[in-house]
């Protein structure tokens, strides 16, 4: 009997159900078939590049939203990459190589200016094959400051710079820099500097054509022998800052044609045995002179590429260690020149993109605001200056 | 430097084994390789290069070096060695695989072998034209330059001289006594 219950029980209950889901099918609409599109745009908003650079696939400018980096896209082509960005952040410059069987055959040097808005291929321009198959920094391919020209590395391994003329979309000319690598361009006009072997720099004033140019070259501002620069440079009130290997800072000016030596400010992590360690490891944020350079503790010689653990912030008016804030696998850093700062961080060992906040009010400690993976080989990080 | 890429975890897996190991750095190895370094950048022609004239052979091995070399990247030889060795990938340390070409032009190191405690010439050749060895490397890299010196700039390719100029790995070559 009670079997007898609980069946009828069931049932009831099952019937009941299919008739409610019954009275609901009426009201879903009907299906709306899909077709393949492509987004037209990008979202909008300020944003910040990251070089991903392919040694045996293609490279890629990977773009994320500078205040959350929720990635947006990319731009992609040749092989070992490097990249700039224009001042009003709406053109990506991409100079890459292709080899016509992948792993053989003819090269084929390209530049590729990309739409950033649309992510879209703008044009092409063929270029000299000898642009520099090097680890990607910041200083290999950069705009000179009237956007006129782009000025790409060269290496054969004989060292020289490609101009690329952007109103007539053509090579202009080749500038030889015999021992110098590097392009750190004038603050107005179109030249730039190079550094040479020797510890001094070599500057390249182009005429209005981009065809002919002349050369200057200062007395030594470091010693390769004791302490070598990395390539990474920033400004900082119109002047260029460079670091050494220890952590020296090197402050130059390139006023007047050729670069000279202002002072150096000796390591300020050097007798707490840190050292800076990475592909980009310094940068510098205008509005308050402060300087972030990547450190780790002093290892064995041969370290200065090797992930550092720490992110220390230093005044550079008042000379003055300011905070040291905790990283990851740091190997670049790059900070915005805003009254509040965004720093923004790469780790090859966490594949990562990491934001923070500079917080002026507390010694320009960091505090991580987002973070975003999947950014591969990647060593360079850029903003449009106009969009910072 | 063979496989960015796929090497820098096995990069940063060395890091570990670098900071532990043992070998000895000498004020003098780095006025040495400055020198080297003057070598290369003054020279801008391919045959001027020291390095371009091994012609793929062994030329020498280091006193106490057993006939197997060690894949160890503590091993003395590897001091400067930034790329993954042709020994994983079907060659040797001083031979590329089949298929492969070594490159023309290389960047150099100066290693103390501990055996006889004199610094000797490695001279680390990639091997070019082919690809698909998928293999950690080590990323030593004592002594060296970003790209002004260029003899000592292991951040480079350097298959860049040769016809073919994609990079499958790296040797390291000892060339002679750095003194």
């Amino acid at each position: 009997m009670t079997q007898k219950l609980a069946f009828g029980l069931l049932l009831f209950t099952s019937l009941v159900s299919r008739a409610a889901l019954a009275q609901d099918e009426p009201s879903h609409p009907p299906f709306e078939f899909e077709t393949p599109t492509a987004l037209a745009a990008i979202a909008p908003g300020p944003n910040v590049f990251v070089n991903s650079q392919g040694w045996d696939k293609a490279s890629a400018i990977k773009v994320y939203g500078a205040d959350d980096l929720a990635f947006k896209g990319t731009m992609a082509a040749g092989l070992q990459a490097h990249s700039a960005i224009s001042r009003d952040g709406q053109t990506a410059y991409y100079a890459s190589n292709f080899q016509a069987r992948m792993v053989r055959g003819p090269r084929t040097d390209v530049l590729t200016v990309f739409d950033i808005p649309t992510l879209s291929v703008r044009e092409e321009i063929v270029l000299p094959t000898q642009i520099a198959q090097y680890t990607t920094n910041q200083s290999l391919t950069r705009l000179s400051a009237d956007e006129r020209f782009l000025f790409i590395q060269n290496s054969t391994p004989a060292t020289s710079v490609t101009v690329v003329d952007l109103a007539a979309s053509s090579f202009a000319v080749e500038v030889p820099t015999p021992g110098c690598f590097g392009i750190y361009p004038t603050l107005a006009g179109s030249g730039f500097s190079t550094i040479c072997a020797d510890g001094a720099f070599m500057s390249v004033t182009l005429d209005e054509t981009g065809k002919t140019f002349t050369t200057s070259r200062g007395t030594p501002v470091f010693d390769p022998n004791e302490d070598p620069l990395y390539l990474t440079f920033d400004r900082y009130e119109g002047d260029l800052y460079f670091i050494t290997y220890s952590g020296a800072i090197v402050h130059l000016s390139d006023e007047g044609g050729t670069v000279k030596l202002v002072e150096t400010i000796p390591s300020f992590g050097a007798d707490l045995n840190w050292a800076p360690g990475g592909y980009n490891p310094f940068t510098i944020n205008e509005a308050h002179g402060v300087l972030f350079m990547a450190m780790k503790e002093i290892e064995e010689p041969g370290a200065h590429y090797h992930a550092s653990s720490e992110i220390w912030a230093y005044d550079l008016k008042a000379r003055k260690l300011l905070f040291r804030s905790q990283g990851k696998g740091l190997s670049s850093v790059f900070v915005s020149d805003a009254e509040t700062p965004l720093l923004y961080s790469l780790s090859l060992q966490e594949d990562e993109i990491v934001l923070y906040e500079a917080i002026p009010e507390a010694q320009f400690a960091l505090r991580r605001k987002a973070a975003t993976t999947g950014t591969g080989f990647a060593a360079v990080i850029d903003m449009a200056p106009g969009a910072e | 430097m063979k496989n960015l890429i796929s090497q820098f975890s096995g990069w940063l897996d060395t890091r570990v084994e670098i900071t532990s190991r043992g070998i000895a750095h000498r004020a003098g190895r780095r006025s040495f390789l400055s020198r080297a370094g003057w070598a290369l950048v003054g020279g801008t022609v391919l045959p001027m290069l020291p390095f371009d004239t091994f012609g793929g052979a062994a030329m020498a091995r280091g006193f106490g070096e057993p006939e197997e070399l060690p894949e160890d990247c503590e091993y003395w030889r590897y001091c400067s060695l930034h790329g993954g060795l042709c020994s994983h990938c079907g060659g040797t340390v001083t031979q590329c695989p089949p298929g492969s070409t070594p490159s023309k032009v290389a960047w150099v190191g100066t290693c103390r072998n501990p055996n006889d405690n004199k610094d000797y010439l490695v001279s680390y050749n990639d091997c070019c034209g082919t690809g698909g060895c998928e293999t950690d490397g080590c990323s030593r890299q004592e002594g060296d330059m970003p790209g002004y010196r260029m003899g000592l700039a292991s951040e480079s390719s350097w298959c860049l001289a040769n016809t073919d100029n994609s990079i499958h790995c790296t040797l390291a070559i000892v060339v002679g006594l750095a003194e």
